[in-house]
């Protein structure tokens, strides 16, 4: 059989199917020894309809189907015109093929307004605030989807950008929030994110979703594109083609220093309720009720 | 030198690319300026290894695999 795909990571070439059995082998055993999850939780993916999500969703499910129960998905639509619209129809469609069920929370519903609209009002960066509205309605929906554990499609790539984008702007302390499995401390009302492609690179998973002929579009966020991290994801890259490995390179030193960072940081990551809406909060009042308020006043 | 068509999905442009005998694909992400490490290419529709040689009758896609959002 002609060996078709090289993967720059493992340095071997495999034919389609050889490709397809390295990658979930390796997801597989990623899931197995961060203890990802166990028999009693109730995982729930977050789905954009990328080929992230589409792809942590159809390899937890190959899981879930076999314990005889139902994968569900969640997914939150901001409101990004030309965007969002379009990776949602994608993800119905996967879905609906796998016999997931998808729960479809949105800025709109919940608050009355888009990011979309928020953006006009209020002079603030996009990504800031669309990760906020991101986080708080996917905890706030998994919590009513009965999940223990929310599974998100981070990948190797997404994970090395954030580790450097924290230390360049002298965030360090946000670093001990990451890893395979996230959070520093345990709290009833946060639910745990898992992270299974945590070891595949971003070129990978679009190799896998590519063959297994999941639709799904390349395109990025039309808001990215300026954005900080996509300054870093392309330095990144860049140093990757000359010198191979430093993604892998970046992540491996940072899982080593991880446990120390969360033992020193956890005393001062207490997490607590908002005093407002009681999710959870690092502060008095937490980010979603900083930016409701702060939408509310705005002219 | 012959010319072949490459079309790059991303920015919905075709671009005219001068082959030769051994030119892989590789050699035409360099030609394009675009980093390997970023794309997925296709020939004749089939996800193929960078290594490979290209004909004069191949048809190449270029897909962008970075994400955000
Ligand atoms: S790129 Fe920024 S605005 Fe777009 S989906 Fe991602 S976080 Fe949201």
């Amino acid at each position: 059989m002609k060996k078709i795909i090289y993967s720059d990571q493992s340095g071997k070439s495999y034919t389609k199917s050889e490709f397809i059995r390295y990658f979930e082998a390796k997801v597989f055993r990623t899931i197995r020894k961060y203890g990802m999850f166990d028999k009693g939780d109730k995982i729930v993916v977050a789905m954009s309809g990328g080929k992230d999500s589409v792809a942590t969703a159809h390899i937890l499910n190959q899981i879930i189907s076999k314990r005889g129960e139902q994968l569900e998905a969640l997914l939150i639509d901001e409101g990004i015109p030309g965007y969002r619209d379009i990776t949602i129809k994608d993800a119905k469609k996967f879905c609906k093929d796998e016999g997931i069920k998808l729960t479809i929370a949105s800025p709109k519903k919940e608050f009355k307004f888009t990011l979309t609209q928020a953006l006009n009002k209020l002079s603030k960066n996009p990504c800031n605030m669309c990760g906020t509205l991101r986080r708080y309605l996917l905890n706030l929906y998994a919590k009513k989807l009965n999940a223990t554990k929310v599974a998100t499609g981070h990948n190797l790539d997404d994970e090395a950008q954030t580790v450097l984008m924290n230390q360049y702007k002298g965030n360090v302390q946000l670093s001990a929030k990451l890893g395979p499995v996230t959070g520093v401390t345990e709290h009833k009302k946060f639910i745990r994110r898992i992270k299974p492609l945590y070891f595949m690179t971003e070129k990978e998973v679009a190799i896998y979703t590519t063959l297994k002929g999941f639709q799904v579009i390349y395109t990025e966020c039309p808001k990215a594109r300026d954005s900080f991290r996509s300054t870093v994801r392309d330095q990144i890259n860049d140093l990757e083609n000359n010198y191979p490995g430093i993604k892998n390179g970046i992540i491996n030193s940072f899982l080593e220093m991880l446990p120390r960072l969360r033992k020193e940081l956890a005393p001062k990551s207490k997490i607590r309720e908002c005093e407002s809406c009681q999710e959870p909060a690092a502060k008095k009042i937490c980010s979603m009720c900083e930016l409701l308020g702060e939408y509310r006043q705005a002219k | 030198m012959v010319k072949i068509n490459v079309y790059i999905e991303r920015d919905d442009v075709t671009k005219q690319v001068e082959i030769s005998k051994k030119t892989t694909i590789k050699d035409i992400l360099i030609q394009l300026n675009i980093n390997p490490v970023t794309v997925i290419v296709t020939k004749n529709d089939e996800l193929c290894d960078e290594s490979e040689e290209i004909n004069s009758k191949d048809k190449l896609k270029i897909i962008s695999v970075v994400s955000g959002g």
